[in-house]
């Protein structure tokens, strides 16, 4: 038996097909987390669309050939055969088409076995793909917005992003999220963001401060991280699209003293091609995706923060450093 | 050796922006190694872009920045040169007559 699922996603229709029932509590989560509107079926004119079918039988094969692209301790497999995407786990394979924004999976009985995260991972980031094929672009980021004024952490895992979100959503700040942002472009040049719903991932919940957050927190095996329910701990304060106006570049670093420094646009657009990879060769939306980049460093001022010993002990001062970045200039960047 | 007959091409894997009229930003998908360019650099890159040899495209910068042909050969090639070597620019067969 076949469904069938229409939704629009950012303002770009997607449509599932899926066989059997499994599927379909998957759906209406990822549908939830993308913030995504159910619609009849009936597509909206003139709107990017992407569609998906998820099968129970079947076989995809990869061809020889294809190119690795995922890193070793990565989840999932990513392969990449000229313009098609595979994402494997396992026997279950999702084959992605990047020109036409289609995409058909077969999923093993296996991966339904699994812990519920891994079978909604591998879906979520397919759709992702997707949503890349239609001018969507993913950033590895931390997006807060305070004051009308959008503020985009950029860095590595492991720099303070969850860290310093955290701390100023404590401060009364509004967030998008902790770790995943999608920049679109609105057609003059501006770009928006997008939040990428989840729980923020925290190091441990010690501090007494913290101890309400525990309620609102889950662990999963073989992962250290308190997942952070912030849609119950802080539900009026998600926000799920902002202008950006500042990118802060977090690095930790050994000296006594953090501090803000101007960083040039070339520099900082490779910062952010670093956390916004490119890396499907001959993709029609390469030149888009670096267009989008570019915007978004003429969009915003850039700052690196040299992050040192002195927010470790006071992260207060995280919240005076950054009051104390200038807003002048972000008002002519609006 | 490079020869000012010669026509070259963007390579395939490079994809490039340009921040402001004077800077050019180029990025080879296979390496992920970017790189900068100036404003000859960057009226370069879109010579190439346009189909010009590099005879035409040492004519166009003689007229431009009012500097003689040595000069402007010297440029040209130099950084027809390290862009070759960099597997950012690709070579096309010269045409003929």
């Amino acid at each position: 038996m076949i469904n069938r699922k229409s939704i629009s996603v950012y303002g770009i229709h997607l449509s599932i097909e899926f066989e059997g029932e499994k599927f379909g509590e998957l759906i209406d989560r990822l549908t939830k987390n993308l913030s995504a509107v159910i619609q009849n079926s009936v597509r909206l004119k003139k709107a990017a669309s992407i569609s998906l079918k998820l099968l129970l039988s079947g076989k995809i094969s990869i061809p020889k050939g294809s190119r690795l692209l995922s890193p070793e301790h990565a989840l999932f497999k990513v392969l990449n055969w000229r313009g098609m995407i595979y994402l494997v786990y396992e026997d279950s394979v999702l084959q992605l088409d990047l020109q036409t924004g289609t995409a058909i999976g077969y999923f093993d009985e296996a991966i339904f076995k699994k812990p519920r995260p891994v079978c909604y991972s591998f879906l979520d980031s397919s759709i992702r793909i997707l949503l890349h094929s239609q001018g969507l672009f993913y950033l590895h980021a931390a997006a807060l917005e305070r004051q009308n004024i959008g503020y985009l952490f950029v860095a590595e895992s492991g720099a303070g992003k969850t860290t310093n979100a955290l701390h100023l959503v404590e401060k009364g700040w509004n967030y998008l999220s902790d770790d995943s942002v999608f920049l679109q472009g609105n057609g003059n040049k501006k770009i928006i963001l997008h939040s990428i719903p989840s729980e923020f991932r925290l190091n441990g919940i010690n501090e007494n401060s913290r101890k309400h957050l525990l309620k609102h927190s889950f662990t999963v095996p073989n992962n250290d991280k308190h997942f952070i329910r912030m849609e119950k701990a802080y539900p009026a304060q998600y926000r799920k699209h902002c202008a950006p106006h500042i990118i802060i570049f977090p690095k930790i670093v050994n000296d006594g003293v953090s501090r803000f420094v101007p960083v040039g646009k070339i520099k900082a657009l490779g910062l952010l091609m670093n956390e916004s990879p490119l890396i499907f060769a001959k993709y029609h939306q390469n030149n888009n995706h670096l267009e989008v980049l570019k915007n978004l460093i003429n969009q915003c001022v850039t700052y690196r923060l040299l992050a040192g010993r002195d927010l470790l002990h006071n992260p207060d001062k995280l919240f005076d450093l950054i009051s104390s970045v200038p807003t002048t200039i972000c008002e002519n960047s609006k | 050796m490079i020869r000012l007959e010669q026509r070259f091409q963007h390579h395939s894997q490079v994809v490039s922006t340009e921040l402001d009229p004077s800077e050019a930003v180029l990025l080879h998908l296979e390496s992920q190694k970017y790189y900068t360019l100036n404003e000859t650099g960057s009226q370069i890159w879109k010579y190439l872009e346009e189909g010009l040899n590099l005879r035409q495209i040492t004519q166009e910068l003689q007229e431009q920045y009012d500097i003689g042909s040595i000069e402007a050969e010297k440029s040209v090639l130099s950084l027809i040169g390290e862009l070759e070597s960099e597997k950012l620019v690709q070579s096309l067969k010269a045409k003929k007559g």
